[in-house]
């Protein structure tokens, strides 16, 4: 599966792939895997970087001959097609005014998969076509996102990964031998692990969300004109309501979960469990067995 | 692949049948607990009331989710404008709507009058509130809601949330708390005995006349305000977004539909006689067929703002021509193609569980049934 979502990110989600990986440069295929490093977005190197040979290659193209696209290009790339997009856009706006002539339609076609990087400039100013060169380089490079927490966010998800599967893995193997309840540092690190799935989860929800900014559609619809129009204070406010509820309600849980789990299942008054059990045979109750 | 026209129509007609048929179920078990305090006098009462929506709460409250995404890939631009715009309003919802889960598995936990009476609370809330809430959003929207959309058809909110509350709109929100008490006090009838039988039997008596009056009344109030008209739209038949059309106020306006099309009186006759029948039947001791004629009532009233709406959908009041339209809202017809295919598929099976649902779960709900079972019922 890891393979296979790792294929796919680098045929479609090129920039993702990049950001995740501290891919600075396109180097000669294949390209190294960076196991560990520093990335440093303002020299845009990665520091200290312990790199395993052709791996990246391996996973993101199936092969050791094609490329891995590196960050730099990709701007280099992307600048290019904001300036398409702002074409693009302009012949829209002359579509929308009602010009229907066959060759504005045609030019549209030619250019309207970079509409969406045209759009990213109206982050930047409403205007697009009077976009400046900076402008465009400053929309260019918030085509990638942050590299740094990409990198880390990515390592610790996989890290705890393998952490669990080998903690799955030792678990079986003393399981089978019927000697797992007494590797007690086993049980121990078990037991610390306990959120580990939930926090891999998460940096897993952080590597796909954050990785895609600054769209909300790849390439086609831009975050910050898909967001809505309301203002900072009412997103404050409502998501602060959240907080409070869930907490209230998590104390509630908390509460009833302990209380319930204190009085035992026989507090259900089902007659199925300890204490209230019959024996099948019609011998005598087991209730109050526990008071021997 | 359909006509790119009839599936705007067939979409439009879709959504009001997820609305009716979240209005219709969900409707009953919002009234039930809008009515705990009321209908149910003893703490054995009230759970008999809440034994008898507990096993199918939940799966009509999806209605109101699939109603909720049936628009948001029909209809994206009335998704977004409504749910950023209304969002203090909707959030309202969501918060009341929160009680209702927890109030359902914790009230019964703890046997203390105090924490089961503030879940009873909790639980009403949770039901009146949204009840209100969707009221008044359908009032405003006669109203027009202040809303605008720029050339790159983002949505702009210009109103507050207590801007909502006007008479008009509050008289809306009533008709749609007290209708759904109606058809809540009328499931009761079928689903119990004793005294909260003869106590849901009046109610559904009072509150379906209350209905009767309170719709009429509304009605004389729509025919006293100024509705809207296009008056020049580029297609229906085609692609075209919310700007581009011409939109007139019209004295009365939301009446002329019924002139244009005389079969759209169906909808507010067939609403009241079955309110009037509810009333009758009820007292007549057939709660069977008094809850056939109040869904038919919940479904002639919500008709009946949709037919004097329509082709509106959500009016704008600040800049009419923008309004949002059923012409105008839709996704692409290659999506509402699929759309349609994957409703005509799955509707009837889930359709079919749920009703295998009601038929495992049917018969009356008594007080010595909850008594014999209270460690193991709501």
């Amino acid at each position: 599966m890891g393979d296979e979502s790792g294929y796919e990110l680098g045929d479609v989600q090129k920039t993702k792939l990049a950001a995740i990986e501290a891919e600075w440069e396109t180097h000669e295929p294949p390209a190294a895997f960076t196991l560990i490093g520093f990335p440093n977005e303002e020299t845009q190197t990665t520091d200290a970087a312990l790199q395993i040979p052709y791996l990246l290659g391996l996973i993101a193209t199936r092969s050791i001959t094609e490329e891995v696209t590196g960050i730099k290009d990709l701007i280099v790339e992307h600048e290019d097609r904001i300036r398409s997009g702002i074409g693009a856009y302009g012949l829209l706006e002359q579509l929308r005014a009602g010009d229907e002539s066959e060759e504005t339609k045609a030019a549209f076609e030619d250019v309207k998969d970079d509409l969406g990087y045209g759009l990213l400039l109206k982050r930047i100013r409403d205007d697009i076509e009077n976009a400046t060169d900076e402008e465009i380089k400053a929309a260019a490079k918030s085509t990638i996102p942050a590299v740094a927490p990409m990198f880390w966010t990515f390592r610790i998800m996989v890290g705890l990964g393998v952490l669990m599967l080998t903690l799955i893995g030792l678990s079986f193997y003393f399981a089978t031998r019927h000697t797992a309840e007494k590797q007690t540092w086993l049980l121990k690190a078990l037991l610390i692990c306990l959120p580990a799935p939930w926090i891999a989860c998460e940096m897993g929800w952080f590597v796909a969300e954050f990785g895609r900014q600054p769209w909300s559609i790849g390439e086609v619809l831009p975050t910050a004109l898909s967001a809505s129009t309301r203002s900072e204070a009412d997103i404050w406010m409502s998501l602060t309501g959240f907080i409070v509820f869930y907490s209230g309600l998590l104390v509630v849980e908390m509460y009833l979960m302990f209380k319930f789990a204190r009085l035992g299942p026989s507090a259900l008054h089902t007659g199925r469990y300890h204490h209230e059990i019959e024996s099948h045979e019609g011998g005598a109750p087991l209730t109050n067995a526990g008071a021997h | 692949m359909f006509d790119y026209e009839l599936l705007k129509i067939i979409w439009w007609l879709l959504v009001g049948v997820l609305l009716i048929g979240f209005a219709v179920t969900d409707g009953f078990d919002m009234g039930v607990l809008s009515l705990l305090k009321i209908v149910g006098k003893t703490d054995n009462e009230r759970r008999v009331m809440l034994n008898t929506v507990g096993p199918h709460w939940d799966g009509n409250q999806v209605w109101f989710i699939t109603a909720g995404g049936a628009i948001f890939a029909a209809w994206p631009i009335v998704y977004a404008v409504a749910f950023s715009g209304l969002y203090w309003a909707l959030l309202l919802v969501l918060f009341a709507l929160f009680f209702r889960p927890v109030g359902f598995e914790y009230r019964s936990k703890i046997e203390t009058a105090r924490w089961r009476n503030n879940w009873d609370w909790l639980l009403t809330a949770g039901s009146a509130i949204p009840a209100l809430v969707f009221g008044v959003a359908f009032g405003n929207l006669f109203l027009g809601l202040p809303f605008t959309i720029d050339a790159d058809l983002r949505s702009y909110y210009e109103g507050s949330f207590w801007q909502l509350l006007s008479p008009f709109a509050i008289l809306c929100g009533l008709v749609s708390v007290i209708m759904l008490a109606m058809h809540g006090a009328v499931f009761l009838q079928m689903r119990t005995e004793d005294d909260v039988y003869l106590r849901s039997r009046s109610v559904a008596q009072i509150t379906a006349l209350a209905t009767f009056v309170l719709f009429i009344l509304a009605g004389i109030w729509v025919y006293f305000m100024p509705g809207m008209d296009i008056v020049d739209i580029k297609t229906t038949a085609g692609v075209v977004t919310p700007l581009q059309k011409t939109v007139v106020e019209v004295e009365s306006g939301w009446f002329a539909n019924y002139g244009k099309y005389p079969l759209f009186m169906l909808a507010p006759v067939i609403a009241l006689v079955s309110l009037l029948a509810t009333a009758f039947l009820s007292k007549l001791n057939k709660p069977g067929f008094a809850f056939t004629f109040s869904s038919i009532a919940i479904a002639g009233i919500i008709l009946t703002a949709a037919f004097s709406l329509f082709p509106f959908i959500m009016p704008s009041s600040i800049n009419p021509s923008v309004s949002l339209t059923m012409w105008d809202v839709v996704s692409s017809q290659k999506t509402l193609n699929i759309m349609l295919w994957v409703a005509i598929i799955f509707v009837p099976i889930v359709l079919s569980y749920t009703l295998w649902g009601y038929y495992k779960m049917w018969g009356r709900v008594s007080t010595k049934f909850v008594e014999d079972n209270k460690f193991g019922t709501y």
